[in-house]
This record gives structure tokens, C-alpha cells and sequence, in this order.
């Protein structure tokens, strides 16, 4: 991927960085989440997007948060992750990398917003007690309360408002249901599309299906 | 201090030295009013009422200085006077015209005809011309006085007759008032919400789809 190209193209206010797990349980949330920034006029850019670059991950994570607007950081996923019984650090670390360059960038860097989730309520207040006041959102791992949390944060500085998140929810209901009919028609099946391997090609999917929605009609 | 204004006879009370200011919504009598305009300050030297239907309206205080520019350039460009003329001095013209000037740091000077169309500021005062003793009349505004000069104050108070015809706004209606209708749900065009995705920029990713993503993206074209 050219990143110099992305940024020409999408301004720096509408590239929304998803700092969020990569599992299967997360799966459904991480979708939901991309479908919904696009739905709203926004990008996603993940760590999973393939760059095509040599460099180090972390270097690839600080150019992408250095690119993004808007961070999205779900801190949910705080428990200890079998097999190892260890907590994974990857969620608050790349928080704070975000906050720093919010704290401490340029004037651009320090137009940077973002939103904090969490599972359950008051989580992060054990979890993560320095990020008192910031107030999470909750979405209790439900792909539709995370589609309000997310809607709810890209509209405060729109106008107008995207369309509203029963609507984005049923959008997305609708190419879940037309998701079987495309892998048929390119004789695969829905279980291609599972793996986090698919997940950018899900993702470009997910783009092109909503593109004719935003089209006028002839 | 300014030179002398060609044409202009100098009010004899010019010549005398500083005095205290009278503001003329202290005391409307004529005399007062001449003491106001002739009160010793480098502007009003040479503004003397001896170009007929003239007054001076002197308020202290920061004043709409917006909208005083755009009188003063309003009136430059209706005199062809070329930038940079010293507009004090054009002051004293026997104008039939609206016109402010400012002097000085925190003084605002109106100068306008009486019988006319009212100040913006002051759009419901009653003018009566100190000299003539003529009550208001309304006459047509000046060629230079253009609608979009009304000011923003002086148009709400009309009931947004000319407010319509600004930018932004489509009446005087307040902004409050506006925000919140009948039924609680906000109307005010800053918080409309998007019933559909007609219209919107979605953004595509900048990945390359790999062997399974070029057939997925083939069989949605299909």
C-alpha cells in the first residue's frame, strides 16, 4: 500500500484509527465497527491493513495513528488470554501512543479526538484508573450498542449527522444477508470469509457493497 | 489636528479651547447639541452645522466598527475617492447620505442626515432636526446606501425584512427559538441528520484485495 497515496486522498480528519482486538470472539465487533465508520463517511485504518512495508510494526503503528484524525481505542479485552495467562498490552500501549501524540504532536496532531470502550461499565476504572474522566463508552460486546457508541462519537462534529445507528445496524444486517448470495456467485463460502487472514478482503468488500447506497439514483 | 475643509465655514466655537463633552442624549436642546458638535476634538473641529441638514451623534464606547468600515468604504467607492483618502474630511460634505466615522481609539462619531431613515443602531429614535425643527420623513436611501449595509441589530428589530435577504439565516428569527419546535425535536438546520446514504463520500481502503478478495469484489460487480 502507498500511505502517501491514502493521505492525499482522505483527509486527515476522516481517517479513524480502530485500535482493537484481533480474535475471533472480536470478530463480529471489529465489523461492525468498520461498516459503521463508512457508513458514516469516515475510514478505518487498523494495524491489520497490509502496508506492504519492511519497516517494524510499531513504526507502521505510529504512521498510521500520525495519519488519523480520530482514534477509536477498545480497552475492553483486559483479562489474561489463554495459553500463556498473560494480559495482552497492545490496546493501552497504542492508546497511549495516540494520546501522546495528541498531547505533545503538532497543531495537527493536536486536533486529534478520540473515544474510549469498554465491556462493562467502570471497567477501565480498574483496569486503567489514569484515564479517569475520560468516560468510556460500553458497548457489552453487542455489535449494535458498539454501532451507537461509534455513530454517537463521528457525529459530534458533523453536519449534518450521519444517518442514525438503527439504520447503519440495518445496513449492515442487510449485507450480512447479501453476503452468502456474492461468495456463491465467486464460488466460495462464508466460512472463506472467517479467518482474520479475509478480513481486509471483507473489508474491501464491505466498502464496494455500501458505494452504490451513497449513489444517487439516475 | 486637520486641516480646514475647503468650502466649509469654520463654527467660531472651533476656536475655542477644550471643553467638557456633552453627549447629546444628555440634553436634545439646540444649544447643547451645537456645544456636542462643536466640542473641541480633532475630528469634530470642522463639522459645524453650517452644512444644513447635518447632526453628529457622539456615543463613548467601542463601537460596531464592522460595520463602520463598510459605510466608509461604501462611501469612498460612491465619491470614486481614491484608497487612502483621509475620510475625516469628506466628513463635512453636505451629504444627503448615512455615514460614521471613527476618530480616535474608543470614540464613535455618527454623522448623518436628519429626516432620514435612522440610525441602525438606534432604529426606533425619533429624528428631529435640531436647525430646522423639521420632524422625521423618510426618504429614499442614498445610491451608495446599499441594503446589505442595514445592520444585523437594525434588521432584527424590522422583523427580519432585510434579514431574509442575508447569508445564513433565512429570518430574524432567534437562534433558540429556531433550535426547538413544538415536539421537543430540534429543527435548526445545524443539527439535521442524514436519513440515507445518498450524497455521502464512502472512502474506499487503499488495500490490495488479495486472490480470494478480486473474486469476492468480481462476483459483487456481476
Amino acid at each position: 500500500m502507498a500511505v502517501g497515496s491514502r493521505k492525499r486522498a482522505i483527509p486527515y480528519d476522516r481517517q479513524v484509527f480502530l485500535n482493537c482486538p484481533f480474535d475471533d470472539a472480536y470478530s463480529p465487533l471489529l465489523r461492525a465497527a468498520v461498516f459503521t465508520l463508512h457508513a458514516c463517511g469516515f475510514t478505518a485504518r487498523i494495524a491489520l491493513e497490509n502496508t506492504g512495508s519492511e519497516s517494524a510494526r510499531l513504526d507502521r503503528l505510529v504512521q498510521i495513528i500520525g495519519e488519523c484524525g480520530l482514534g477509536i481505542h477498545d480497552l475492553s479485552r483486559a483479562h489474561l488470554t489463554s495459553p500463556t495467562d498473560l494480559p495482552r498490552f497492545n490496546m493501552p500501549f497504542e492508546c497511549g501512543v495516540f494520546y501522546g501524540a495528541r498531547r505533545f504532536g503538532t497543531t495537527a496532531q493536536r486536533r486529534k479526538r478520540f473515544l474510549l470502550l469498554d465491556k462493562d461499565p467502570y471497567q477501565s476504572q480498574k483496569t486503567i484508573s489514569d484515564a479517569a474522566g475520560l468516560d468510556p463508552r460500553v458497548h457489552g460486546n453487542d455489535p449494535e450498542k458498539l454501532i451507537a457508541c461509534v455513530r454517537d462519537f463521528l457525529a459530534q462534529k458533523l453536519d449534518p449527522k450521519p444517518i442514525g445507528p438503527s439504520r447503519i445496524a440495518a445496513l449492515s444486517r442487510d449485507f450480512e444477508r447479501a453476503l452468502p448470495a456474492i461468495t456463491a456467485r465467486a464460488d466460495l463460502t462464508l466460512a472463506d470469509l472467517e479467518p482474520l487472514t479475509a478480513f481486509n478482503d471483507w473489508y474491501l468488500l464491505a466498502t464496494r457493497w455500501l458505494q452504490p447506497q451513497a449513489t444517487p439514483p439516475a | 489636528m486637520l486641516d480646514p475643509v475647503p468650502g466649509i465655514s469654520l463654527c467660531p466655537a472651533c476656536l475655542e479651547s477644550q471643553r467638557d463633552r456633552v453627549g447629546l442624549h444628555q440634553d436634545r436642546s439646540h444649544e447643547s447639541r451645537r456645544r456636542a458638535l462643536l466640542e473641541c476634538d480633532n475630528a469634530t473641529r470642522h463639522i459645524t452645522p453650517a452644512a444644513g441638514n447635518l447632526t453628529l451623534l457622539y456615543r463613548r464606547g467601542p463601537g460596531p466598527t464592522h460595520t463602520l468600515r463598510r459605510y466608509l468604504e461604501a462611501y469612498r467607492r460612491f465619491r470614486s475617492l481614491p484608497i487612502g483618502t483621509s475620510l475625516a474630511q469628506e466628513c463635512v460634505s453636505p451629504c444627503d447620505s448615512f455615514f460614521e466615522f471613527r476618530f480616535g481609539e474608543h470614540e464613535i462619531f455618527a454623522l448623518r442626515p436628519l429626516h432620514d431613515f435612522g440610525c441602525p443602531d438606534h432604529p426606533t429614535r425619533v429624528e428631529i432636526c435640531d436647525y430646522c425643527g423639521v420632524s422625521a420623513r423618510r426618504r429614499p436611501p442614498p445610491p451608495w446606501y446599499v441594503s446589505a449595509m442595514v445592520s444585523k441589530r437594525r434588521a432584527g428589530l424590522n422583523g427580519g425584512s432585510a434579514a431574509k435577504h442575508r447569508r445564513g439565516r433565512s429570518s430574524g428569527v432567534p437562534r433558540a427559538k429556531m433550535s426547538a419546535s413544538k415536539n421537543g425535536i430540534s429543527t435548526d438546520p445545524s443539527t439535521r441528520t442524514r436519513t440515507s446514504l445518498v450524497g455521502m463520500t464512502i472512502y474506499q481502503p487503499d488495500l490490495q484485495p488479495s486472490a480470494l478478495g478480486r473474486k469476492l469484489l468480481d462476483a459483487l460487480e456481476r
